[in-house]
């Protein structure tokens, strides 16, 4: 069977300024998904976190807050939620409207760090986030007959 | 649906929808406990004190490569009571397909019958038409005694083509066959 070759570019974009992220603002772990909630990276330690979970949670708290914000009356969505917890913190940012940042934080580095260079690194990733809309859709390259029967059988497979 | 290139995923996102109480996270419920635990992630349930669902509920299931591309599979459910109306339009958001989970008790029809009609404002409000997204039909409730008749049911809510399962919840009857039917039609209107 044919194994398709990613673009690396963006990828490679992407990586670099998720790692400057999370050097930078000392945070524990920097996840980047769309706004529908599909994880696309993740950097850092996240050991003992359902991070697929995380981001399907996070897209829809961004949702709800932008909800909230139309309802508000106010001109455009909430550019940023803070949550602020006993132990650990999460700083979610929107990265234009189709994607989003989340960063999880504990006392070894501050809000104040984090928004800075959360900042910095969602105007990174705007320039490269229209470079990799375009590829996340690409499904109709992959998905032919061949692979519509693999899947199914992997389906009937699954639960036998 | 997109491909995750860095991670080498295929994501689909398929949303529950349907009235209160009709079985969206009884089905949910039914797909985590019947699926390997090495295939799927933590059941995640948002429900308020009266264990009705306040936001959604969310699973992802996962298979095994196919052309070095992992299929993974997000499934959510909406809130079906009629106050939760916006929170049901965000979880539509970016979804590839709905199954349409309806209560098949006579005192139900006109509750099936309001949130399909839901169903079709809320994807028109994202652009997307009814009649071109990939919908699957199902009839719950089967084993209660005050179910309508199929025909019933289908002609208040089934169109042409559109797939259609009855189904026990509670027992698993019916609940992986309108999975995998929604996961193959999804990814055939691909």
């Amino acid at each position: 069977m044919e194994t398709l070759i990613p673009p690396r570019e963006p990828f490679i974009k992407i990586e670099n300024c998720l790692d400057r992220l999370l050097n930078r603002s000392r945070a524990l772990c920097v996840l980047l998904a769309d706004i529908s909630g599909q994880l696309i990276s993740e950097k850092g330690n996240n050991e003992g976190l359902d991070t697929s979970a995380l981001a399907a949670l996070t897209a829809s708290n961004m949702a709800a807050t932008a909800e909230i914000a139309r309802q508000l009356d106010e001109p455009a969505p909430f550019s940023y939620l803070f949550h602020e917890g006993q132990r650990r913190h999460i700083y979610i940012s929107a990265i234009g409207a189709s994607f989003l940042l989340a960063i999880i934080f504990d006392e070894m580095t501050q809000i104040g760090l984090v928004r800075i260079f959360a900042r910095l690194a969602v105007n990174e990733l705007l320039e490269v986030a229209s470079e990799l809309e375009p590829w996340l859709e690409k499904a109709s390259a992959v998905v032919d007959r061949e692979f519509r029967g693999a899947l199914a059988q992997g389906l009937d497979e699954a639960f036998a | 649906m997109f491909i995750n290139w860095k991670m080498r995923e295929i994501n689909l996102k398929i949303v529950y929808y349907g009235p209160s109480l009709s079985g969206k996270t009884t089905n949910l419920q039914c797909i985590h406990s019947r699926t390997n635990p090495r295939q799927r992630g933590e059941l995640i349930c948002l429900k308020t004190r009266g264990d009705r669902t306040l936001y959604f509920d969310f699973m992802q299931l996962e298979l095994g490569r196919i052309r070095g591309l992992k299929p993974k599979f997000n499934l959510y459910t909406v809130p079906g009571q009629p106050c939760y109306v916006a929170s049901r339009r965000l979880v539509l958001q970016g979804a590839d397909g709905v199954v349409y989970v309806a209560d098949s008790q006579l005192n139900r029809l006109k509750a099936n019958m309001d949130t399909m009609r839901s169903l079709e404002e809320n994807l028109r409000a994202l652009g997307v038409s009814l009649h071109d997204f990939p919908l699957v039909l199902q009839y719950n409730k089967r084993d209660l005694p005050t179910r309508a008749p199929v025909a019933l049911l289908q002609m208040q809510l089934a169109r042409d083509g559109v797939p259609q399962f009855q189904s026990v919840a509670t027992e698993g009857v019916g609940v992986i066959e309108t999975l995998k039917a929604a996961i193959n039609l999804v990814v055939s209107r691909i």
